[in-house]
């Protein structure tokens, strides 16, 4: 299994771009903890979401969250490093630098119809950029990793594109923005249609929550069910 | 907030009623071993003036109660005490409180708090013992109070005898009245004898009709006796005024010195000091005017002078030869006779009217004494001692403060969980997050650690 998040450097020998966002705490990957209650945890979900989205013709998920810092991404990842036991997996970053870094760093045939530069592809040993990624564990995990605003304004539908990805066999895998920060969130989830919710343990007004989970079901997505993040 | 999540917030702030429960009881543990005193405490019984009768005036008194307000309290028992404890250091270690009770006799607790159980039974017995003394000083008409409260009504019956004495005085002097009843009488016994003396005579008349020298001389004496009249009754009323005062005011400090009032006492006694000087000085102006003019008895005087008058008129008349002669002295008389009787309605009413004055003036003075003495009752007759001071058991004193503290306590901790659980933002559980959304939750993630693998 391989580790997608890369650490970010700036100055000399870093990406040379706009640094618009960082994790103050670098994501704990599955790879970091194999055979950990952590990484069992990531592969009982990537189960359920393949389970609950058997019959759906659109094999894709936004992962959602109210707040930031919410443990989004880190689910995200990790359910897509889940996903690709089973199968090929697109991560649609929300993160642009991260995804473009990726993208720049290992630029695949893109199979998808969005352009070699803005979608990539983690092989067995591929290295994201020198001594940032870890090794895949797994030898045949494939994930891709793109923008999804960038992936939104490819194709004349994005729906299309999704649907060609799940044609193709590929798990379309959204980190959306956070939900009570940013409308994105729900456009692409309304997108995506199916969706997980991310709840970070600690004391906060619920009533956020349902608001969120008024407006999703007013949007048509399918909350499939909740990840209570313990740590 | 619903009942159930109240509950439930209880239950998950346990520690909270705990805590504030260990606060409460070691608090009362330290505010009981801090305050520790002991106390006892005396039963006194008080005896309440009956209910007045309709249009009867009982005068207000202090309670017993309000006793342990006043500093002479504490600074007596003080003082009783002789160990260098001040007043100031005795405030609020002495009490009397009202017992309460449906009916009878009201019943005071007089508590007195101390390092040692037997020095606050020593407290408290002296405290018993001033404050009888005490009750009965604060609730002793002071005599002159008591005087300046009737002073006006004094002033105006003083005025109205000195204004009847004045015309009493005036009428006598105008028209030679002095004594006339007994005159009258001693006239109309000389006018019998002396028409005795004429149905006894015989023939013509014969003699001069000149009184003798003896007669003018009695007359004369008579006379002077008459005129000292107006004085010698003013100074006499004055010298009995005055012993009566003196008698009135020792049986007072008598009655004072019995019930323990010293205050009183004292002021009785001053104004007896000033009584017997008014005495003294009444008696000497009385026994000088007596001196002067030669009188001890006037009345007797006048009484035995008339007598003698009377005799000597007759004898003059006896005297005389012939009817005509004695007609004539009769005639004298008779004139005199009726000049006394036409004087004897005014003289009575001029008299009526000092009598009633001084019946006031004596009325009043007498209400005054009446009312200081009268009120004085001895302070043990009026405070009955009915249990001496004892020791109170601090059990209960302690339950209660326990049992205050824990309920204090618990309703504090109520609230406080009450608040908490209404402000806090808490996670809710599996059950309640999967109710509220809707939604089932699939995964939990754990924290990640190295931990918890599962090789092997």
């Amino acid at each position: 299994m391989a580790s997608v998040i890369p650490k970010l450097r700036t100055g000399h020998g870093g990406l040379n771009i706009p640094l618009l966002g960082r994790h103050e705490k670098s994501i704990p990957l599955v790879s970091q903890y194999p055979d950990t209650p952590f990484s069992e945890s990531f592969r009982l979900l990537a189960l359920n979401v393949l389970a609950l989205t058997r019959n759906k013709s659109r094999k894709s998920i936004a992962v959602m969250s109210a707040f930031p810092r919410d443990g989004r991404t880190t689910v995200a990842v990790n359910l897509a490093v889940a996903l690709a036991e089973h199968a090929q997996v697109v991560l649609y970053d929300r993160d642009e630098v991260s995804a473009r870094s990726m993208g720049r760093a290992v630029a695949l045939e893109a199979a998808t119809g969005y352009g070699a530069d803005h979608v990539s592809r983690l092989g067995a040993s591929d290295t994201l950029r020198e001594g940032e990624v870890e090794v895949s564990a797994k030898q045949d995990s494939r994930v891709w990793i793109a923008d999804p605003v960038t992936a939104s304004r490819n194709g004349s539908d994005d729906l299309e594109g999704i649907e060609h990805l799940s044609n193709l066999g590929v798990f379309s895998v959204f980190d959306l923005p956070p939900a009570s920060a940013s409308a994105n969130a729900f456009t692409l989830a309304q997108k995506v249609e199916t969706a997980i919710y991310v709840i970070r343990q600690r004391p906060q007004d619920m009533n956020v929550h349902l608001g969120i989970r008024e407006h999703l079901a007013r949007l048509g997505v399918d909350l499939i069910g909740l990840v209570v993040n313990e740590y | 907030m619903e009942l159930d999540a109240y509950l439930k917030a209880i239950f998950r702030m346990w520690y909270v009623p705990l805590a504030l429960l260990a606060l409460a009881i070691c608090g009362s543990w330290l505010y009981l071993n801090v305050t520790d005193e002991a106390e006892a405490t005396a039963t006194v019984a008080v005896l309440e003036p009956r209910a007045p009768v309709p249009g009867e005036f009982i005068p207000p008194r202090l309670g017993f109660d309000v006793i342990d307000e006043s500093e002479e309290l504490t600074n007596r028992v003080a003082s009783r005490l002789d160990d260098g404890t001040t007043g100031d250091e005795l405030s609020g270690s002495i009490s009397i409180k009202l017992k309460p009770a449906l009916n009878g006799s009201p019943v005071y607790l007089v508590s007195a708090s101390a390092e040692s159980e037997a020095r606050a039974i020593k407290l408290a017995n002296i405290a018993v013992e001033e404050a009888q003394i005490l009750y009965g000083e604060f609730n002793t008409p002071s005599l002159k109070d008591v005087r300046a409260a009737f002073q006006p009504e004094l002033d105006g019956a003083e005025a109205d005898e000195a204004e009847a004495r004045a015309a009493l005085s005036r009428f006598v002097a105008d028209n030679d009245a002095y004594s006339l009843p007994i005159r009258t009488d001693q006239q109309i016994l000389l006018i019998s004898q002396l028409r005795s003396s004429i149905n006894t005579a015989s023939g013509p008349e014969n003699g001069s009709g000149t009184e003798s020298a003896a007669l003018a001389s009695a007359r004369s004496e008579l006379e002077r006796l008459t005129s000292l009249g107006g004085e010698f009754d003013s100074l006499s009323f004055e010298a009995d005024l005055a012993s009566d005062a003196v008698i009135r005011l020792e049986a007072q400090v008598s009655q004072l010195v019995v019930s323990g009032a010293e205050d009183a006492l004292s002021a009785a006694e001053t104004e007896l000091e000033e009584a017997r000087s008014r005495q003294i000085e009444a008696q000497a102006a009385f026994d000088a005017f007596k001196d002067e003019h030669g009188v001890s008895d006037l009345a007797g005087a006048i009484q035995s002078q008339l007598l003698r008058v009377n005799d000597l008129a007759v004898a003059d008349a006896s005297s005389l030869e012939g009817v005509d002669a004695r007609q004539a002295a009769l005639t004298i008389e008779e004139a005199e006779l009726q000049r006394l009787m036409s004087l004897e309605p005014e003289y009575t009413k001029l008299d009526s009217a000092l009598t009633q004055a001084e019946d006031l003036r004596f009325t009043i003075e007498q209400q005054i004494l009446g009312v200081v003495v009268a009120q004085t009752l001895p302070s043990e007759s009026q405070v009955k001692l009915l249990e001496s001071a004892v020791a109170v058991s601090g059990l209960w004193w302690t339950m209660i403060t326990y049992t205050l503290a824990v309920m204090l306590a618990i309703f504090l901790s109520l609230t406080l969980i009450y608040l908490l659980a209404f402000f806090e933002r808490t996670f809710p559980t599996a059950e309640e997050l999967e109710r509220q959304l809707g939604t089932p939750i699939i995964v939990r993630i754990p924290e990640a650690t190295e931990q918890g693998g599962s090789h092997g």
